[in-house]
């Protein structure tokens, strides 16, 4: 009961302090700094509620999460087959693991500007830039948990008789997978950073580009209504992902779940 | 060769780098034979049991031969033929059951690997789940079950391809008293249903007496066989009975006399 009582406070405390930080806000607002610069709740309100309703928004949206999906799928499968290969091929390994992590050390808005030159304006680039974002991270994942692979489960199912495909199917890859899964909420994260960096660099569409144009004609207002929306956005998707992370990995053990988060 | 000798090691030597683990192992087990190794810990038994089974430690020179059911598993082409056609089945001291899959799905796992219909495999699953009296946990996870149960669902997937050799290393090692002296008489139960060949690998004493029809018994590293002692009781035998029975106190004295001087010369290690 006492917990219960405790978590309403908190939540109402932060309600209050929201409310507070919002009425001094549009308070402050146009008094003591321009709106040009801050921003104002009350505009912030309206261009949101607009822009929901356009069509626009809808083209936006749908740019973005589909550069944002495509880019965390692709990344997922080619991070893990990489990450296979790597782990499998040790030739192959030690060959291309300076170029790997030289890649890996690139900061991605600096190579997002070739993505837009060799694959245009269009959705392809944005993937691009989350793809190579999400890429590493199932990669990175991918060879701890071939290293994490209890060996006693390989030798169980040895001898049963396993080849080395069924290895790999039965034991190897779920593995992986609970690894995979572990880094998938933040994948999701950086594969959404990745599309608005893309959209950034070269756009013709997406939320990302919208909120740039926004900022070039100095709508602060604007800017922030995008803000909130790519907020909800972000939170909303790693929440998914979380359920779906919970049910496929509904095999583990509550206390290991929580350890990973 | 005889027909009724299913396992033959000759000259058996294992060197890790730098560590000799098993030196002139000489062992011939017959078919339906119950042998119960014993040994001082580090001794080499684990190795021995891989060994027969086909899982050869990595950097290590092997000399000498194994044979088992004709197949010199030494060989590549061998633990294939052994795996597939022969038959093992392997119960580890740690907990080998998939975490990702669910008790039934685990059981199922060897009929999968060869490739047997669902169906079937499942019907199979079924009636071994009742065979270790875990009924009724078909949907658990094995974090959801005891130690003991997982034991003997690890037990139950051992069986169900109906091996010729079944291999068990320390199978009972991580549990309590109680639940071990219970499992103790559930394998002497399948056993007397089963008649395969059983190398059960313990370091305890009682509990080589209550399973081994006979026991083998190690020295410290570098391992090789000090002796070897039939025990005449017939399977299903009572652990309870068999640790208050008159044989089972003079071989145990006798096993603690051969074992004490390993212990010694061990403890300077």
């Amino acid at each position: 009961m006492g917990r219960i009582r405790e978590s309403i406070v908190v939540n109402i405390y932060r309600v209050i302090l929201l409310v507070v930080l919002i009425l001094l806000w549009e308070y402050s607002s146009d008094r003591y700094i321009s709106s040009l610069i801050i921003g104002k709740p009350s505009l912030i309100a309206q261009k949101l509620y607009s822009y929901v309703l356009s069509r626009l928004f809808i083209e936006d949206l749908s740019f973005t999460l589909q550069a944002t999906f495509s880019g965390l799928i692709l990344g997922i499968l080619g991070g893990v087959a990489f990450g296979v290969a790597f782990s499998y091929f040790k030739l192959f390994a030690r060959v291309v693991e300076p170029f790997i992590v030289a890649i890996n050390s690139l900061p991605r808005p600096a190579i997002a500007p070739l993505f837009v030159t060799w694959l245009g304006f269009g959705v392809l680039s944005k993937t691009m830039v989350a793809f190579s974002i999400v890429f590493f991270i199932a990669f990175f994942n991918t060879i701890n948990g071939i290293a994490s692979i209890n060996p006693e489960l390989i030798k169980a199912v040895r001898v049963m008789g396993a080849s080395r495909i069924q290895l790999m199917r039965y034991v190897i890859i779920p593995s992986i997978l609970t690894w995979v899964f572990a880094a998938f909420k933040t994948s999701v994260g950086f594969a959404l950073i990745g599309a608005i960096i893309g959209e950034f660099v070269g756009s013709t569409r997406g939320l990302g580009y919208r909120m740039l144009i926004l900022s070039g004609y100095f709508d602060t207002s604007g800017v922030f209504a995008l803000l909130i929306l790519l907020m909800i956005l972000g939170y909303s998707i790693v929440k998914i992902s979380e359920k779906i992370e919970n049910i496929i990995l509904r095999w583990r053990p509550q206390a290991l779940t929580f350890s990973f988060l | 060769m005889s027909n009724s000798e299913a396992i033959i090691l000759e000259n058996l030597y294992l060197e890790y780098p730098g560590l000799k683990v098993l030196e002139n192992v000489n062992l011939k087990i017959r078919d339906g034979e119950v042998i119960a190794v014993i040994g001082p810990s580090g001794c080499g038994k684990t190795t021995m049991a891989h060994l027969i089974l086909g899982l050869i430690p990595p950097n290590v020179s092997i000399r000498g031969r194994i044979m088992v059911y004709g197949i010199d598993v030494l060989s590549n082409v061998g633990v294939k033929t052994l795996y597939r056609e022969i038959g093992v089945g392997y119960v580890s001291q740690v907990d080998t059951l998939l975490p990702w899959r669910t008790l039934i799905d685990n059981l199922m796992l060897p009929l999968q690997i060869r490739g047997i219909p669902r169906r079937e495999a499942l019907e199979m699953a079924k009636s071994l789940l009742e065979l270790v009296s875990l009924n009724g946990f078909e949907k658990f996870y094995p974090h959801q079950l005891s130690g003991g149960m997982r034991q003997r669902a690890q037990l139950a997937r051992a069986l169900i391809t109906s091996p010729k050799l079944l291999v068990m290393d320390e199978p009972f090692g991580a549990l309590d008293a109680l639940t071990r002296i219970n499992l103790q008489g559930h394998l002497s139960q399948l056993i007397s249903k089963l008649g395969s060949t059983v190398i059960f690998i313990t370091h305890d004493i009682e509990e080589a007496i209550t399973i081994g029809t006979r026991i083998i018994v190690m020295s410290r590293r570098p391992g090789t066989i000090k002796a070897s002692i039939a025990v005449e009781e017939p399977h299903p035998r009572d652990p309870f009975k068999v640790r208050a029975s008159k044989y089972s106190q003079d071989l145990k004295e006798k096993l603690l006399e051969i074992l004490s001087g390993e212990l010694t010369a061990y403890g300077e290690d």
